[in-house]
């Protein structure tokens, strides 16, 4: 896999980098938006990694001109702004997730692996792993056949799981998904709702679904262990 | 000449700059004394590994910390404000949606609504905002067992009124009074987000028995 790091900012740049090659990715780095739209748009990349705060072109014009020669490169925005509405012009420009300075790598390499492993966008009705079911137009969850009674709340949680089943997803990108807020608010509410969760779609099954990878976030998927 | 509102207006940014300061300088301090150790000659492995763990926790709580210096920053930025909100309507699923986080803790939360419905003006992303964050906020500083009551009503100057009692005095102040008493980052935050939402935010009463806040905003 090759990843594109679009970032001016010499020491994070060189972070990203060691840390994404550490985890086995082949890695370019382009120090502003005219080398980063070229080489984009020269070379088959996997992903790119790119800040919105550029020198010679910013980030939201990369995007502009690569986007529609490129349409299935997965872009991972680094943008310094908390602002709803950044978030919103970045993925109407075509980003497929936005990360708010200053970030971990852990949360860097969890929405690297999310996007990297995306397959074409999930239109199935119904979602399955394992013996459990998801019906998203029927708004109704059955494990092993048995009807599971869930609040709005906690089939939003559950469908956004399902849907990246097999993947591990930090709290951060719960809240952003499932409950719309675009910053991090240290809030443990993702904790209290998969408990919820547990509690209605594993406590009486085998195997459990709903693992916690320590340190990153939580992961649901039909092997016995996530790994931390 | 600077009149007695740029003065209140010059202490609370100096309050708040005071706390952002202090609430930076912590965790910066903690992670510069856990390299420090680290790098020292007399270090075993196993204590080097603390020493960086020590330092990595820290990394992450000043990260949280600037993320919320940040988000204050971008809070105060207007939003659309022709939206006409249900009010009732978010309240509502707010109140379901933080229920779950406040039973965790053994804490009730009581949603009353008076006369629907109840039709707002402002910018509903924010104002849902404001709300989620000023709650979660209630929900951290309160004790097991706290009652936190959400009320809506409407005022004779056109106006919704969400007033929130709870029964504790929370180590908060408003930021006309920053340097009474702690002052607070999240609820600096929830008072910009609401105003941001096209509505006022302030601190009624807070006594050893209770804290009653109130959120205004224009009916539509």
């Amino acid at each position: 896999m090759r990843i594109l790091v679009v970032e001016d900012d010499a020491p994070v740049a060189s972070f990203v980098r060691k840390g994404l090659e550490a985890e086995h990715y082949a890695v370019d780095v382009a120090a502003d938006g005219e080398l980063a739209r070229q080489m984009a748009l020269e070379s088959d990349y996997d992903l790119m990694v790119l800040d919105l705060n550029l020198p010679k072109l910013d980030g939201i014009a990369v995007l502009s001109s690569v986007r529609p020669k490129k349409p299935s490169l997965p872009v991972l925005v680094l943008t310094a702004r908390s602002r709803i509405e950044d978030r919103v012009q970045s993925l109407d420009t075509g980003a497929d997730d936005c990360l708010i300075k200053p970030f971990s790598f852990t949360e860097l390499a969890a929405r690297v692996r999310a996007l990297l492993r995306r397959g074409p966008r999930t239109v199935e009705t119904v979602l399955r792993v394992a013996d459990l079911e998801l019906d998203r137009v029927a708004r109704q969850v059955k494990r092993a056949g048995k009807r599971v009674e869930l609040t709005s709340k906690e089939f939003a949680l559950l469908e956004y799981l399902m849907r990246n089943a097999g993947r591990r997803v930090t709290r951060a990108m719960i809240v952003e998904h499932v409950w719309d807020l675009s910053f991090d608010t240290s809030t443990n509410i993702v904790d209290v709702y998969i408990n919820y969760l547990r509690k209605k779609i594993d406590s009486q099954h085998t195997p459990h679904l709903i693992h916690t990878v320590r340190g990153v976030g939580y992961e649901l998927s039909c092997h016995a262990e996530a790994s931390a | 000449m600077p009149g007695p509102d740029d003065h209140k207006a010059e202490s609370a940014e100096a309050a708040f700059i005071s706390e952002v300061f202090h609430s930076l300088s912590q965790p910066l301090t903690a992670l510069h004394c856990s390299l420090d150790l680290a790098l020292r000659r007399d270090r075993t492995l196993k204590q080097l590994r603390a020493s960086v763990q020590t330092a990595l926790d820290n990394a992450e709580r000043l990260r949280q910390r600037l993320l919320l210096v940040r988000a204050l920053n971008d809070a105060a930025d207007p939003g659309d404000l022709s939206q006409a909100i249900d009010l009732s309507a978010l309240l509502r699923e707010l109140a379901e949606d933080m229920l779950p986080l406040f039973q965790s803790a053994g804490q009730k939360l009581e949603l009353h609504v008076c006369c629907e419905p109840r039709l707002v003006r402002g910018d509903s992303t924010r104002l849902t905002r404001a709300l989620f964050c000023f709650l979660e906020y209630l929900f951290r500083y309160s004790p097991q067992g706290a009652l936190l009551a959400i009320h809506l009503n409407h005022n004779e100057r056109q106006q919704a009124e969400i007033r929130i009692e709870t029964a504790a005095c929370l180590p908060v102040a408003p930021a006309d009074e920053a340097s009474a008493s702690p002052y607070s980052c999240e609820i600096e935050f929830a008072r910009r987000s609401f105003r941001a939402a096209g509505g006022e935010f302030e601190l009624l009463s807070c006594d050893a028995g209770q804290s009653v806040w109130q959120a205004t905003l224009p009916l539509a």
